[in-house]
């Protein structure tokens, strides 16, 4: 690139003009101003297409004799040639010439424009003109999500705000980084605030790994999340190129990535990094390891239970324990920890981490016990080094080992487990293990029992993962409609979760709810809120989704 | 505007604030009122206040302006507003009339001697005195005289003392000559004036040159003053300007040229201070190829006129104000959108800077013009702002520091577009582009 010239290139008049600006910088009484008979210059030369040759003879006659300098003060005479030099630079200026080589262009976008009607809603959206729980973001997201879905091209215009709303929202990048495509990858490396967004997306697997050893710190754990989605081998293997010697910070950002995709396959690999130098990693590596019931980890602690576990005998118990001792090296080294959390003791923390680190089918296989029989066991047990185990203790180290087991295990264990814990402990990590119409229908019949309005049920809403079917809309309206202007409890957490899973179809009740509101029209009006999300993401929905 | 029925929103935005908008609510009940009418753009009504006498509330719609005998300090007042709601109610009670009530048309009087552009209000008072007239003609000439006198002393002591020194004057220094300036009567020049430290400062390396070309167009309408008499109409009209003598909308309803045309609208800009808005609505006649710019204004925080849309094709009579090209429009009565344009008559850059220079020639205290560039590539980086021609010998201008470059580059992904801008002599200020089938502004 060029640089170019920053003054204006030669425009007539140019040295006489420097002179005056020079004269005027230090003023006349200092510097007289240059003489020179510009005024009568221009007269002669131009007279006939300015404005002063309309004048009648006499006043250009004085006209000219100004210009002679007949001004008494060279104040006035450097100011009126001024006044008509600078008009004759404007008047005669010349552009710069192009420079020679211009920045690469931006590479097209074959993609077929978003709808007219998308384009609409999303302007809408970006305007924050309606308001809707959650903000822009929450719509925003959904919007974004169809239009990647769909492949169309947002109008240039938009791209400034969409890559501003990704630089304050980084849940919206990754949909953003395909919506805004090459135009918008482009226009991002012009603002230091979308840096976010102006690299290539991470399609082509083999320029990610070539990148992944000297990309920048923040940047190598998305690279290698692109890798991992596509192909969890080579995610792995990415991951291992560089173990040996990245930093503790650097694999501690770098494992959970394995999340990914993970399976027994990285078992090795986890088993191996329980002996890492550093506290963190070995954590990280603990908590993947937690998800594997086939791991040896999870075998070690199903034995270190074994031994503490038997089947009750006598008097209809039907479980005994023992506590667990102090633990030894090896337990040490699978993450056994004493750091137990406030109201619990050391001896029913560790137990409550061998229940959780141990496959769930310990339960059933070994002891011959259903998911529902253990949970309700489990319940009502709690050890104690003094009474042995006696029942009443609402949230035991068992339920507590059991709860974390569900939720490691999600996906590996039947899902009768975690049916059985939210029966009797509802809490939102073990309604978010289950899968989607389960969620549902445990969550719809928790609401058919009757809760108490507050913020819990607002968190287990959260915990429901959407869009939700229509039932459980239905209950969770219903419920609301019964609940009045006590709802207000909870609507505050509530009502983005609605707002985002709610099922456009729902709309009709929204409004039989507002309807009921009448009188609080503080709680009338948040609600109507919801009535706007659900109306925009049926547009939305008909667009990108039908 | 008098034609229409306002709603209660409309009235509702002239409150002062949110007291007075509840207030006046309270007090749009016919119960209150009594005599109560309407006449063309005028509104009139007694409302029994606090005080013994109820006090008179007229409304002229035109500006709106009030007046009230109540002793608020809030303006409008509590009373003219809800005057203004018991009208937009439209139930009746302001009743429509023949003749303003005595103590409104009394108003609508002094208004028009006070004030001669204020609109409708003084066309439809009694025509006035001719004789007060060329006397409060002689009055503000020989003020404004007297002003450009002082002014002129003011700018040969800058130039005596150099100019090196006015660059670290504070702003009280300029916003002094300004307010002088505004008590001469000459609003415009004080404008520029007041404008300069922003200029000093928004202009690198050549401030001084700006500064001097500034100071020079000043004593340039100092000299022009002088020769008011002899001055083609075009160029005093154009002097005016320049110095903030504004014309009275009715003046350049009756006298000026009416141009009918399809008018497409191709840039719109808004700029707002701490006292004023402005908005500039670029039109280009589709039959005639004329250029005209409709000026509103409003105080700040009050709304504006609703601008055209941008790219909209208007069937409507304009009245040009006195003055050379590119003129200021009016649009004398209705208009109808009877299309839409996504195109600009892009021309290049040297044809361009041709019509700037013929525009200067016959008005060298103009500073704004509009230019239509055709396919050019607007290039920004750290140390640039330019528009670049992409052909052989193309030609670069650079850009305004200010605006929304990130919008341009976003339309135009690095390849050449078409836009419409403005351009002070100095840069270009890019207020639109054709893209996407629309003109979609910047």
């Amino acid at each position: 690139m060029t640089a170019l010239p920053t003054r204006p290139p030669a425009t007539p008049g140019d040295s006489t003009w420097e002179g005056l600006v020079a004269a005027a910088l230090v003023g006349t009484a200092r510097r007289p101003p240059p003489r020179s008979s510009l005024l009568a210059d221009l007269d002669n030369d131009t007279g006939g297409t300015t404005n002063w040759r309309s004048s009648p003879p006499d006043e250009r006659g004085e006209e000219r004799q100004l210009s002679e300098g007949a001004f008494g003060d060279p104040a006035a005479a450097l100011l009126a040639e001024a006044a008509v030099l600078s008009a004759y630079r404007r008047a005669g200026r010349l552009p710069a010439p192009a420079p020679r080589t211009l920045p690469a262009p931006a590479e097209p976008d074959e993609r077929p424009p978003c709808s007219t009607t998308a384009v609409e809603v999303l302007e809408l959206i970006l305007s924050g003109e309606v308001p809707i729980p959650g903000g822009v973001t929450l719509l925003a997201g959904q919007w974004l999500d169809g239009a990647a879905r769909v492949g169309c091209r947002v109008p240039a215009r938009l791209l400034p705000r969409l890559l501003d709303l990704g630089s304050t929202s980084p849940a919206l990048q990754a949909a953003l980084r395909t919506v805004v495509g090459p135009r918008g990858r482009w226009l991002a490396r012009h603002h230091n605030r979308w840096g976010w967004a102006a690299g290539e997306p991470f399609d082509d697997l083999e320029a990610a790994e070539q990148r992944f050893a000297t990309a920048a710190k923040g940047e190598r754990p998305a690279i290698l999340e692109a890798v991992r989605r596509v192909d969890v081998t080579r995610g792995r293997d990415l991951l291992t190129s560089t173990w040996k010697s990245d930093p503790a910070a650097e694999r501690a950002a770098l494992l959970p990535v394995l999340a990914v995709g993970l399976s027994d396959d990285d078992e090795p690999f986890l088993e191996a990094a329980l002996d890492d130098r550093a506290a963190g990693v070995r954590q990280v590596t603990v908590d993947l390891l937690g998800r594997l019931p086939a791991s040896r980890r999870a075998a070690r602690m199903a034995e270190r239970l074994q031994a503490l576990v038997r089947r009750g005998d006598a008097q209809g118990e039907m479980l005994s324990l023992a506590p667990p001792g102090e633990p030894d090296a090896a337990a040490r080294r699978d993450g056994i920890s004493d750091a137990a959390p406030a109201g619990m003791g050391v001896s029913a923390w560790r137990l409550a981490q061998l229940v959780a680190g141990a496959p769930l089918s310990f339960w059933t296989e070994r002891l011959g016990l259903s998911p529902a029989e253990t949970v309700a066991v489990a319940a009502t047990v709690a050890p104690s080094r003094k009474t042995g185990p006696r029942p009443g203790r609402p949230a035991g180290p068992l339920l507590l080992g059991l709860a974390s087991a569900v939720v490691a295990q999600a996906g590996r264990v039947d899902p009768d487990w975690a049916v059985a814990v939210f029966a009797h402990r509802p809490s939102p990590p073990v309604l978010a293990s289950l899968p989607h119409d389960l969620a549902a229908e445990q969550l719809t019949r928790l609401l058919g029992a009757g809760v108490a309005p507050g913020p819990a049920v607002a968190g287990l809403f959260a915990a429901c993962p959407g869009p939700w079917p229509r039932f459980l809309g239905d209950a969770v309206l219903d419920r609301y409609r019964r609940l009045g202007t006590k709802a207000v409890l909870e609507l505050q957490a509530a009502l983005p979760v609605l707002a985002a899973r709610l099922d456009p179809s729902a709309l009709p009740l929204v409004e039989t709810w507002v309807l009921a509101l009448a009188e609080d029209q503080g709680l009338r009006r948040r609600v109507q809120t919801l009535g706007h999300a659900l109306s925009l993401r049926a547009v939305i929905h008909r667009e990108f989704f039908s | 505007m008098g034609g229409r029925r306002w709603t209660v929103d409309e009235v509702l935005q002239l409150a002062p604030d949110g007291s007075s908008a509840g207030s006046a609510r309270r007090l749009s009940l016919s119960a209150v009122w009594s005599q109560a009418g309407s006449s063309g753009s005028l509104l009139w009504g007694k409302c029994q206040g606090s005080a013994r006498e109820p006090y008179q509330v007229t409304v002229d719609l035109n500006e709106p302006s009030f007046r009230c005998t109540c002793p608020s300090r809030k303006h409008p007042c509590k009373h003219g507003l809800a005057l203004l709601l018991l009208w937009a109610e439209g139930d009746g009670s302001v009743a429509e009339e023949a003749r303003p009530a005595d103590f409104a048309a009394e108003w609508v009087q002094r208004l028009a001697a006070k004030a001669p552009g204020s609109g409708a209000a003084a066309r439809e008072a009694t025509p006035p005195d001719p004789e007060a007239q060329a006397k409060r003609l002689a009055q503000r000439i020989e003020t404004m005289s007297a002003g450009i006198d002082e002014f002129e002393r003011w700018l040969f002591d800058l130039v005596r003392q150099g100019v090196a020194s006015a660059r670290h004057q504070p702003f009280a220094f300029w916003d002094g000559a300004a307010a002088r300036l505004v008590d001469a009567q000459m609003p415009g020049l004080a404008d520029r004036v007041r404008a300069i430290p922003g200029l000093i400062h928004a202009a690198a390396g050549d401030w001084a040159e700006r500064l001097l070309a500034e100071l020079a167009r000043g004593y340039l309408a100092v000299s022009a003053w002088r020769r008011r008499d002899v001055l083609p109409d075009d160029v005093f009209a154009d002097l005016r300007v320049v110095l903030g003598w504004s014309r009275r909308v009715d003046e350049v309803l009756d006298r000026g040229e009416r141009v009918t045309d399809r008018w497409a609208v191709v840039g719109l800009a808004r700029e707002e201070d701490d006292r004023l808005q402005s908005q500039r609505t670029w039109l280009i006649g589709q039959e005639t190829g004329r250029v005209a710019v409709v000026l509103d204004f409003a105080a700040a925080g009050a709304s504006l006129a609703v601008a055209e849309v941008l790219g909209s094709v208007v069937e409507a009579e304009v009245a040009l104000y006195p003055g050379s090209e590119p003129r200021r429009a009016l649009f004398t009565g209705d208009r109808s959108v009877v299309g839409s344009t996504d195109q600009l008559p892009a021309a290049g850059v040297d044809a361009a800077l041709d019509q700037v220079a013929t525009w200067v020639a016959a008005n060298p205290f103009a500073d704004r013009f509009p230019m239509t560039l055709g396919g050019v590539i607007p290039v920004i980086d750290s140390d640039r702002r330019l528009v670049v021609e992409r052909r052989p010998g193309g030609a670069t201008l650079p850009m305004s520091a200010a605006g929304d470059h990130l919008s341009l580059l976003a339309l135009s992904g690095g390849e050449p577009i078409d836009l419409f801008a403005e351009w002070d002599g100095f840069s270009l200020n890019p207020l639109s582009v054709a893209t996407e089938g629309a003109l979609v502004s910047l």
